[in-house]
């Protein structure tokens, strides 16, 4: 068992199998030895923190990423890959978009690759398909194109 | 008095530890030093031989040595910065122990390893015992030793190091497989002899020791190490996890230095980042290479000392857009995700979306894998000069031309790449066709042309253009956009 600790006070105490998807918890554990110190996580708060657990736990048993896989996977495959999620995993990043967005900073402080990739896919999807309009509206963007910009940019667009 | 236990070891090892500007790292280092002597109930000491820093190294030392004791943490620092050869030499005359563990105090070396090179010294009376990148099993064979490697390393420098070992191997025939290195135990006398016949100075020194040692006829052993290029700065150790998970010992007083190490880590959180319209672009290197963690020199001293980021420019009002509540390569890697057809629409967004240096890396890299069809080629370069292409026109025009196109374009070899001109066989590389294109796009477009900028810079009489962009070594904060003005890059 390995107890952590969160940014706002709060303790966990996970299984070490669980605790160790974390990279950055690995390598702690690996560089102290065994304790039962607890272990600190400052940029995590307890809020984005249960819904990392929750992924690990649920993808305790995957098998690992392996390394060659990143860089050379082909934006179709990637493409396709961001469509094979998972209905839990669907699920899970059904959440509003702060909490995805601090998923995916706790994900990249924590080192889960897993989970950084998915939640990353999870925003993309957000703005897959939709309009230039509605990325604004999900992203609290203010349109600062004059119109004749606009049109030119979309002139670019358009004649590919 | 800490360490003096009454144990089978009798020994005592002395650590020295040269230092320029390890302020941070010192506190870090001395402690893991200090639990792992301790766990194993060796007597120790460390001795930091600091070249006159900056930045503070010694005051740090001095209160390391009122935590742990002074005959525990001895400085002895110099005048100046006179070199990691001399440093050993300056350190050798205040050692009190019977060996000596020579390493760097900016975490290339952790001191896990130190017990096998101690168990391996005992087990075969030897003289030194070296950690070795390359190996894979210690010499002579010991069972508890694991793999070595280097970590953080790219392939150039991999190959720059494994040359000049292979070459110093060849050459001078020393039995050692890591000759540069720089984590060894040796026996006191020894070093003390070698040392003083060993007349080169920096990376060459670490040979020319371990040469002469073979020629002394010492005896040396080698452990597998693995080797990160400076934990700290970076993930992997997190130095102030480490420490803040140590509540057992009396640290209280370190603390205080280590609310610095806290704030150059904290930084990264999402409150404090940098979240201004900037966006770092780190020139050069690209997302995946080790580049946030490469040392500067061979010899690491002052790995510490390179800038920190800023502080925060300006207030973020939008925590919501992808662009600013993530580090470069975080947005990166969520743009890289989308089809091109959702990539184009993103340059509709706004301004920032249209000008954005994070979503033109991910059209660059885009583009190159459309035009060059290997996968395996290495991701391209982005330099200062790619960032002023809008990779979004390139690409989107060179998919135009290919469906237009009723010539399919030759197949593309690999080594073609690289190769010069082949105009003279009529017979043009994508790659000349790009150019030429971006040529004539290039003149056309409404720029002033070389000569231009030259009258424009003598009419400014000396000050500064306003185009002219700082380029830093490591990476060029950018203010958004290939073109100077920004807002008529696409006339």
């Amino acid at each position: 068992m390995v107890i952590l600790i969160t940014s706002d006070n709060v303790k966990y105490v996970v299984e070490k199998d669980v605790a160790e998807l974390s990279v950055l918890v690995k390598n702690m554990l690996e560089d102290i030895g065994p304790s039962d110190e607890p272990i600190p996580l400052h940029n995590v708060t307890s809020t984005v923190f249960n819904k990392v657990l929750e992924y690990c736990i649920y993808h305790r048993n995957d098998p690992p990423p392996s390394d060659d896989d990143e860089g050379c996977a082909s934006p179709l495959h990637k493409y396709l890959a961001s469509h094979i999620c998972s209905e839990w995993d669907q699920r899970f990043f059904d959440v509003d978009q702060a909490l995805l967005f601090d998923i995916i900073l706790a994900a990249n402080y924590l080192d889960i690759k897993t989970l950084l990739d998915d939640a990353c896919k999870a925003v993309a999807h957000l703005i897959q398909g939709k309009s230039t309009e509605e990325i604004r509206g999900i992203f609290n963007i203010v349109n600062d194109f004059t119109p004749e910009e606009e049109a030119r940019v979309k002139k670019e667009n358009v004649s590919s | 008095m800490q360490g003096s236990y009454d144990t089978p070891d009798t020994h005592k090892y002395s650590v020295i530890l040269p230092t320029y500007n390890e302020r941070k790292n010192l506190p870090v280092i001395v402690w893991l030093l200090a639990k792992m002597f301790e766990e194993n109930q060796l007597s120790w000491e460390v001795i930091v031989v600091d070249d006159n820093s900056p930045d503070g190294t010694q005051e740090i030392a001095k209160q390391l040595a009122r935590v742990y004791g002074e005959d525990k943490i001895v400085l002895k620092p110099r005048a100046g910065k006179l070199g990691l050869g001399t440093a050993y030499i300056h350190g050798l005359n205040f050692v009190t122990g019977d060996f000596v563990i020579i390493m760097d105090a900016d975490f290339s070396h952790h001191p896990k390893f130190i017990p096998q090179f101690i168990r391996l010294q005992k087990a075969h009376n030897l003289d030194i015992v070296t950690g070795t990148r390359y190996r894979s099993t210690s010499k002579p064979w010991t069972p508890d030793a694991q793999p070595g490697g280097v970590h953080g390393w790219d392939f150039k420098r991999k190959l720059v190091s494994r040359g000049a070992n292979f070459l110093a191997d060849t050459v001078l025939n020393p039995g050692v497989s890591d000759l540069t290195g720089s984590f060894r135990l040796y026996r006191l006398p020894v070093l003390r002899h070698i040392i003083t016949e060993t007349v080169s100075k920096g990376y060459v020194f670490q040979m020319e020791m371990m040469v002469r040692a073979r020629a002394l006829g010492y005896s040396v052993g080698e452990v597998p190490i693995t080797f990160v290029d400076r934990i700290f700065g970076d993930s992997k150790l997190g130095a102030n996890e480490i420490v803040s998970s140590n509540t057992g010992s009396n640290l209280d007083e370190l603390e205080n230095h280590f609310k610095d190490i806290r704030l150059s880590r904290n930084r990264s959180s999402p409150e404090e980042r940098d979240d201004s319209d900037d966006e770092l672009i780190n020139v050069v290197s690209l997302p995946g290479s080790p580049s946030r963690t490469r040392a500067s020199s061979p010899v690491r001293m002052g790995a510490a000392s390179r800038p920190v980021n800023k502080a925060p420019l300006t207030l973020s009002s939008n925590r919501l857009d992808p662009l600013k509540a993530f580090p470069t390569e975080l947005s990166q890697r969520i743009f890289s995700e989308l089809p091109i057809r959702d990539l184009a629409k993103c340059a509709l967004v706004s301004k920032k979306w249209a000008r954005s240096q994070t979503i033109n890396y991910v059209w660059f890299q885009h583009y190159r894998k459309e035009n060059f069809h290997d996968e395996s080629l290495p991701p391209g370069k982005w330099t200062k000069r790619e960032s002023k292409q809008n990779w979004r026109q390139v690409y989107l025009k060179s998919a135009k031309e290919k469906s237009t196109s009723p010539i399919s374009t030759p197949p593309f070899s690999r080594s073609g790449y690289n190769t010069p001109s082949r105009r003279e066989s009529g017979y043009q590389t994508p790659k000349e066709i790009k150019e030429e294109q971006w040529k004539t796009e290039r003149e056309n477009s409404a720029r002033p042309d070389k000569v231009e900028m030259r009258e424009k810079y003598k009419e400014l009489g000396g000050r500064k253009a306003r185009a002219k962009t700082k380029l830093g070594s490591t990476g060029v904060r950018d203010k958004g956009g290939w073109n100077e003005g920004g807002d008529d890059w696409y006339g």
